[in-house]
């Protein structure tokens, strides 16, 4: 009995050992940071499954969605706060999640049940400028870059795997790019990874 | 046929607005709150060399001028009050009222419509609007205040847009989003388009930031001996004459960084209908080709042409105005944070097709326009703008000037918004 917990103990050594961090820079053409690109990691030997924790938040705050990418796992329930005084009319008809939500000012919020991977573009129909995405993931290991370009993927396996990096404004198919990658056995290992990027969209003018 | 005088209109909205407070449920309607209510006073302190302004029944192409002899300063004010109630979470409305005193109306309706705009559930969208409103050919103004955002004085092409083309009308646009791109049509059905092309033939081109008002009128500069009898001694620029309508239609394409808008407006007016004051029913067409680039995220160029014809009067045998028009221009607008710095080149010419010895229209140009926009927190901008226009017009001398003449106008605008 001893010796099956001791072997337990050195297989969770091990598994332990196995498992590191990855930083991952997101530069663009011209070597400068790329925030709010949403780096995901798959490793080979199979992804686990998410774990939905939150509370997952984006907000409308001075007439613009805070944050402007909000990552969420898959089964996330995010809410939508009005923080402003005014009413917005948020939607998206992005196919994982056609949704359309009248929030009213002084504070009120909805929340919206994310049930499947993919890209929700959010918009307001009252101010057109408010452009906004929440970035439903189906790997544990997704992080949005930081204003210095930096993602940090905590506890991955070690190993080959494929990394992706989502950013809405990528050039590339679906926003995105797929690269290999390795993770050391233990410590950090560090990847930078250069994008193009495109201007912001210049939408219809409205009224 | 009835037609709705703009006049009318804002009384309509208003009493929509006040009709429907009560009527659709409360949790709807947003008609008075602070966030239906915006206006901008814009105050204006401008030097200029040169001939009078036209404003001032000269031939001057900018809103400042001088007496031909020496600089004049100017200060002027002005202000827009816009309102945008919601009646439901699809359907609102736009109004504007304008005060521009230097004009015969100084406080007036700018632009008064309803709009309806549902939100999209797919990657097609639909948006309507009725009332009075101005065509959306401007890559220059933008806001329920329709005000240039980098400049103070938009380019000859939008100045005119600001003068003559604003319609009553009924206009839809359908936008269909797909693969990081979007096509749009547009298609308006319209009246009170009736006099435009009067101040290209009779005046020529300008760089003026003032707006058409519903119910105003723009004098001319001095008419010719032979047209002095068939037209007074201004225009009307929202008037309907004919009861014949016009219309305009635009197709859009835009991806990221790039946009392209092709508009072509015919206001189908009938040449020898005429009003009870002698204003005539123009016959106007025109195609207009815009562009904006947006090199990066803090440097975009814009750009228009527009090329048309306009008609007015009987065939004795000549059509007393039968002239060809164009102009165009490039925009470079560059911001560093709070600041913005503008630099434009138009030019712009009118040829006269018809009774050129006794009538001459004829006029070619050019400007250049540098501007410094400067960012004083959420409420305030200044700017700052120097205009130098040079211009060669036929009917120039009429006042004594000759017919090549350049001028220079300095212009400072603090705009306060709330």
């Amino acid at each position: 009995m001893r010796l099956l917990a001791f072997i337990l103990m050195l297989l969770s050594f091990g598994s332990q050992a196995l498992a590191a961090d990855l930083a991952v820079t997101v530069r663009d053409a011209r070597g400068a940071p790329v925030k709010d690109a949403v780096v995901m990691l798959y490793p080979a030997s199979g992804t686990p499954p998410v774990r939905v924790a939150g509370p997952y938040r984006m907000a409308q705050h001075n007439i613009q969605f805070d944050p402007f990418v909000l990552v969420v796992p898959v089964g996330a329930t995010v809410s939508f706060p009005n923080l402003d005084n005014v009413r917005h009319h948020v939607y998206s008809f992005s196919k994982p999640h056609p949704f359309e939500l009248k929030l009213y000012g002084h504070d009120e919020t909805r929340t919206i049940v994310f049930d499947k991977p993919g890209v929700i573009a959010l918009g307001c129909n009252i101010h057109d400028q408010m452009i906004g995405f929440v970035r439903v993931v189906d790997t544990p290991f997704a992080v949005k870059t930081d204003a210095n370009g930096l993602a940090v993927l905590r506890g991955a396996p070690g190993g080959k795997a494929s990394v992706k990096v989502w950013h809405p404004y990528l050039k590339g198919p679906g926003n995105e790019i797929a690269m290999p990658a390795a993770v050391p056995g233990s410590g950090t290992g560090a990847l930078t990874i250069s994008v193009d990027l495109r201007p912001p969209p210049d939408h219809a003018h409205g009224y | 046929m009835i037609h709705l005088p703009p006049s009318a209109i804002g009384g309509l909205l208003a009493l929509v607005a006040l009709a429907s407070a009560p009527g659709i449920a409360r949790a709807q309607a947003d008609i008075f709150s602070r966030d239906t209510v915006s206006g901008v006073v814009d105050l204006r302190l401008g030097v200029a060399d040169g001939e009078p302004s036209w404003t001032q029944g000269g031939f001057g192409k900018t809103r400042f001028g001088s007496d031909g002899d020496g600089v004049a300063g100017r200060f002027k004010a002005q202000a827009d009050l816009v309102w945008k109630p919601r009646f439901t979470w699809d359907l609102g409305a736009v109004v504007d009222l304008q005060a521009q005193p230097d004009q015969t109306h100084g406080v007036d309706l700018g632009e008064a419509y309803l709009r309806y705009k549902p939100v999209p559930h797919g990657d097609t969208r639909f948006t309507a609007r009725l009332g009075l409103f101005y065509p959306e050919i401007s890559l220059e103004h933008s806001g329920g205040a329709w005000i240039p955002q980098d400049t103070i004085t938009p380019s000859a092409i939008n100045s005119w847009v600001g003068e003559e083309l604003k319609v009553v009308g009924l206009e839809g646009r359908v936008v269909h989003a797909f693969a990081g791109q979007e096509l749009s049509a547009t298609g308006a059905v319209f009246y009170y388009g009736d006099t435009a092309g009067s101040l290209l033939a009779f005046r020529g081109w300008s760089f003026s930031d003032l707006k058409s008002s519903a119910n105003g009128h723009f004098d001319l500069p001095p008419l010719s001996a032979f047209m002095q009898p068939m037209q007074p001694q201004f225009t009307t620029p929202v008037h309907e004459i004919d009861g014949r309508v016009g219309w305009y239609a635009q197709l859009g394409w835009r991806r990221h960084g790039l946009s392209i808008d092709l508009t072509r407006y015919d206001n189908g007016g009938d040449r020898i209908g005429a009003d009870a004051n002698n204003e005539w029913a123009w016959d106007t067409r025109l195609w207009n080709l815009s562009a904006t680039w947006t090199i990066d995220p803090d440097t975009t160029l814009r750009g228009q042409v527009m090329s048309g014809q306009s008609f007015m009067g009987y065939s004795t045998p000549q059509i007393w105005i039968d002239d060809s028009f164009a102009a165009g221009y490039l925009l470079l607008t560059r911001k560093f944070g709070a600041d913005a710095l503008s630099a434009r080149v138009d030019g712009f010419q009118i040829t006269d097709n018809s009774w050129q010895a006794i009538d001459p229209n004829r006029e070619r140009g050019w400007a250049l326009t540098a501007a410094w926009r400067h960012g004083l927190g959420e409420h305030a901008d200044l700017l700052v703008e120097t205009l130098h226009v040079w211009s060669d017009n036929d009917a120039r001398p009429r006042t004594g000037f000759g017919a090549r003449q350049s001028q220079t106008v300095v212009q400072t605008a603090l705009r306060l918004k709330f």
